[in-house]
């Protein structure tokens, strides 16, 4: 029996499945070691939902005679873990949230079936914040407990996917699925370093992925790499007739046929490097921004359209996860939900009148207008993933972006996830340095469709760069 | 003769005025709305909601 060393948990995709296919270990044995290493230190950070041994062995079992066969498929035999919104058949599927905690599904999600067709072996279901969030303020809004930063275990690892983040971080899987409303791919990829693609609106099925909003939700990788990024994307894009959502488009992984730098012109904040960042981080950001221009892109600075984006964002939030939990909500169960502020928001929200949320519906048009605009001028976009680090997991998560003195203009880093979220734009998250022991991570965001091209400038950037090698002191 | 207690009127302590749990969201939706009326939309804006039949 081989031995599996401790330097294949932080190894990428390509990695594992070179070893993999050289017979260097066997999947069961690849399988029984993240496994392991999955239950054993999962729960020092509350990543670990569900762990899903016996099911990955046996199919591990199953990677391995293909392999004997030399029957290869995309994702073969490498482990990952899912966000515990995301339906497994015959498992428990929580949501993270107490008044869910016995509840199982009959059938996989689509993207489950369509990882489970590509070789990739489901190891375990991960840590979320209760419901994917909705008014929230406290780290410990989760059914597990607050998800704590393979960084610093006294810092919160981000939500609502942040299981999917610390066992990415943590070296426990390969790679994760996550999702995103407004900002819960993006950013606990940015406070746990590690690389996180939202993909455009409409590209990943969500049949049997909890609803938190009908036009807003994403489902997307959080992985070592944007490389890594793109094979998981391609593994799980296509059009789906059970997910109303659903574009109808594939996605192939073809970073060759992405435009060259020197052929782009991306938009930028300067005063978001330079004043809104954390003091600490401003080195690092400073270096990631000179890192994108050696790169040969033309920078371009923007400002970005006039609108309450943050208040749209929350109105449709509300609007949709109001109607999707209203049973909950009126028969008391929601009082069960571990936030107290996530309770409140959730009643609230019954108030919210059909004139209210169609306002926010219609301006969210005009906002993709002026993106189409936007995008006129520029390929993409980059700003900071997050201007601060990870909290502290006693702090309040909304705590900590003020400036004193206050910049000289609101730059649009602070806009970006919740403009980006309502126009259904992709976005990738790369880690670009550290302040003081905590990652940071800056973000591009393209316009609908353009995968190819924000992953292919990330898998650039991370040639230029290591920080997404990086490891957290993970015992 | 036993010893009477004069009545001491007990003088309450000033309390903070109760606080509503619920204004933090109350207050939060009222600026969202406030944010959303600056906004001038067309009349023939739809909202972008799909309906397939």
């Amino acid at each position: 029996m081989a031995t599996v060393s401790n330097d294949v948990f932080f190894a990428s995709i390509a990695e594992l499945t070179t070893r993999l296919r050289a017979k260097e270990f066997s999947s069961v044995e690849l399988t029984r070691a993240f496994c392991d290493r999955l239950e054993h230190i999962g729960p020092r950070y509350n990543a670990l939902a569900l762990s899903l041994q016996e099911h990955a062995i046996r199919r591990a079992h199953a990677a391995d005679e293909e392999l004997k066969r030399g029957r290869y498929r995309a994702l073969q035999g490498i482990p990952f873990g899912v966000k515990d919104l995301i339906a497994v058949k015959g498992h428990p599927t929580t949501w993270g949230a107490k008044p869910f905690a016995g509840q199982v599904f009959d059938a996989d999600a689509r993207v489950v079936e369509k990882l489970d067709k590509s070789g990739a072996i489901l190891i375990g279901k991960l840590a979320m914040i209760e419901l994917a969030g909705g008014g929230y303020k406290t780290a410990g809004a989760s059914m597990t407990g607050p998800c704590l930063n393979p960084w610093d275990r006294a810092r919160w690892a981000g939500g609502s996917s942040s299981g999917s983040a610390a066992a990415t971080s943590a070296g426990l899987v390969t790679f994760a699925l996550g999702t995103e409303t407004n900002g819960s791919i993006v950013t606990p990829s940015a406070f746990c370093g590690v690389t996180g693609l939202r993909p455009t609106y409409g590209l990943v099925s969500r049949h049997g992925v909890m609803a938190a909003s009908w036009t807003m939700d994403k489902v997307g990788p959080l992985c070592r790499s944007a490389e890594d990024c793109g094979l998981v994307l391609q593994a799980i894009a296509g059009g789906d007739p059970q997910d109303p959502g659903s574009a109808g488009k594939g996605f192939s992984y073809a970073p060759q046929f992405a435009r060259k730098p020197q052929d782009l012109t991306v938009g930028y904040a300067p005063v978001d490097f330079e004043e809104w960042v954390d003091a600490a981080a401003r080195p690092a950001f400073k270096t990631a921004l000179e890192a994108v221009k050696s790169m040969g892109v033309r920078l371009k600075e923007i400002e970005l359209p006039d609108f309450p984006y943050a208040a749209v964002a929350e109105t449709i939030s509300r609007g949709d996860r109001v109607s999707i939990f209203e049973d909950l909500i009126r028969s008391g169960k929601v009082d069960q939900l571990a936030d107290k502020a996530q309770i409140t928001w959730l009643k609230e929200s019954l108030n919210l009148t059909a004139c209210e949320y169609l306002k926010a519906q219609r301006i969210r048009s005009l906002i993709q207008d002026a993106f189409r605009s936007l995008f006129i001028d520029v390929d993409l976009i980059l700003a900071p993933g997050r201007i601060d680090v990870a909290p502290r997991i006693s702090d309040p998560i909304d705590a900590g972006s003020t400036r004193n003195p206050e910049p000289k203009s609101p730059g649009i880093h602070g806009r970006l996830v919740a403009a980006g979220n309502l126009a259904g734009l992709p976005s990738i998250s790369l880690p670009c340095g550290f302040a003081g022991n905590l990652p940071v991570g800056i973000s591009f965001v393209g316009r609908p469709w353009y995968e190819n091209q924000v992953i292919g400038l990330g898998r650039m950037f991370q040639t230029q760069t290591d920080w997404h090698r990086r490891r957290p002191p993970v015992a | 003769m036993l010893a009477t207690t004069a009545a001491i009127p007990v003088v309450a302590a000033p309390q903070a005025a109760t606080s509503d749990p619920a204004s933090p969201a109350r207050e939060q939706f009222e600026k969202n709305t406030h944010q959303m009326a600056q906004v001038k939309v067309p009349i023939a804006t739809e909202p972008p909601l799909h309906f397939k039949a």
